[in-house]
């Protein structure tokens, strides 16, 4: 907003008789409704009639809308929506997460399609992964080896931290991480397989038909390696026909050094319109 | 102003008694609706109740006297102006500037040459015809009845020149009312 004003120079907007400015003592007794407008100085008698008539009290007309306004109170005076329908209404099976219902029924349901979506690519995934290796198997002109056919949970996870139980478990309860699928709290449980599939001692199987006998095949190597077969990140695939990886030992981290945090001023920030 | 009780009806109200916020609404109302009129003609009966509307949501976290009450409800409308006219500036739908807020009664018009006649609304139209900082410090402490200091910190200026402002306007007023011979529209 500038301070420009309405009237351009030149016009004829000068008053009849010459309007002397005001002190500040009368302005502020003009403004606040102090001034009687017989004390006005001369030429603001007028001015002070506008400011009262400005400020007067309430017309009816200004107080039309009080039942409506009443009425809106009313409504957001209104409790919210009782627990047991928020429950209701968030559908998810996670009941045995242990995580605290203080997230909104939307938040959850959110969730919940997020981890079902993310479920289903990851089967997607898996079961393209498993043709391509089927197919490799056959045109190299060889069969999996019978602990490969009969391990359906052998070799490390799939799909990351959480995705070795099978996907039922996994997909139908993604809401707070209850089932296998995500790291949410309480998944530390669900991040181990409950009881390892016969193949899964040796871990990841290579399947090496093709290759001549002399070399030795990935499984072999893998055997070989120490703490091989142990799945760091807890899972078993639940199908037993991942293409093979062979294991990574786990690298050491080194520790982050954290820069000290600098004190924030616990007072007010910007006010805004907040109260 | 509704005094010594403010601070229990403030209390009554953010505990959902209607009867003491009508009793806040029926004191501050009529001002606030003079207020937006002058920024927004017509849709201040609108701006007034999403006024209200935030007012009731953050009631029980307020605190502070009721000179304090009346600042923040005047801080709450001011925003619900700037927040109207950014989306109407959206729309290409602009509200009336306050420039342009140039209506004056022709002068052969009984009630207006008589101001002790005229209604509140047409004396807040005719503060809105001022400059458009000039007449919100004069509509802020005349019409809210809100301080320097208040006016100050609402409109993000500093004391000395809210005052400066609020001079400037009286005296612009009164040259205006001095003059009879206004011209509608050409000014």
């Amino acid at each position: 907003m500038g301070s420009g004003g309405v009237f351009p120079a030149g016009m004829s907007e000068e008053p009849s008789q010459p309007i002397e400015p005001l002190d500040a003592d009368t302005a502020e007794r003009l403004l606040s409704g102090r001034l009687d407008p017989d004390d006005a100085p001369p030429g603001y008698a007028e001015v002070t009639r506008l400011l009262r008539t400005a400020a007067a009290p309430a017309d009816p007309a200004e107080l039309a809308g009080e039942a409506a306004a009443m009425a809106a109170f009313r409504r957001a005076q209104r409790p919210p929506r009782p627990a047991g329908r928020l429950r209701k209404s968030w559908g998810c099976s996670g009941e045995a997460s242990g995580r605290p219902r203080a997230a909104s029924g939307r938040r959850a349901r959110s969730s919940a399609r997020r981890g079902r979506v993310r479920g289903r690519l990851a089967a997607l995934a898996l079961a393209g992964a498993v043709a391509v290796a089927g197919v490799g198997v056959w045109t190299a002109g060889g069969a999996p080896f019978p602990g490969e056919r009969r391990s359906p949970s052998g070799g490390p996870s799939a799909s990351g931290p959480g995705s070795g139980t099978p996907a039922s478990a996994a997909y139908g309860s993604a809401a707070y991480g209850s089932g296998a699928y995500g790291s949410g709290v309480g998944g530390a449980e669900s991040l181990r397989p409950a009881s390892p599939g016969p193949g899964s001692a040796p871990g990841p199987v290579s399947v090496t038909n093709g290759r001549p006998p002399s070399l030795p095949s990935a499984r072999e190597r893998a055997t070989a390696r120490p703490g091989a077969g142990e799945t760091s990140r807890g899972g078993a695939s639940p199908h037993g026909t991942k293409p093979p990886r062979p294991a990574k030992p786990p690298k050491p981290k080194p520790p982050k050094p954290k820069p000290p945090k600098a004190q924030k001023p616990s007072g007010e920030g910007s006010r805004a319109e907040a109260p | 102003m509704i005094g010594p009780s403010f601070e229990a009806v403030l209390a009554a109200a953010a505990d959902g008694d209607e009867l003491a916020f009508g009793a806040l609404w029926r004191d501050l109302q009529p001002a606030l609706l003079r207020y937006l009129n002058a920024y927004a003609p017509g849709s201040g009966e609108d701006l007034a109740s999403e006024t209200w509307l935030r007012i009731v949501k953050g009631l029980t976290r307020f605190s502070g006297d009721e000179r304090a009450f009346r600042a923040w409800v005047f801080t709450v409308a001011r925003h619900r102006v700037v927040d109207r006219w950014r989306r109407s500036t959206r729309r290409n739908d602009e509200l009336v500037p306050l420039d342009a807020l140039t209506h004056f009664p022709a002068s052969d018009d009984p009630a207006a040459t008589a101001l002790d006649t005229i209604s509140s609304q047409a004396a807040v139209a005719l503060i809105a015809t001022l400059p458009p900082d000039q007449a919100e410090v004069v509509l802020l402490r005349v019409v809210a009845g809100l301080d320097v200091a208040e006016v100050a910190a609402i409109t993000g200026k500093r004391p000395g020149n809210v005052r400066v402002l609020a001079h400037r306007a009286l005296h612009r007023l009164a040259e205006r009312l001095d003059r009879q011979s206004w011209v509608g529209g050409t000014v």
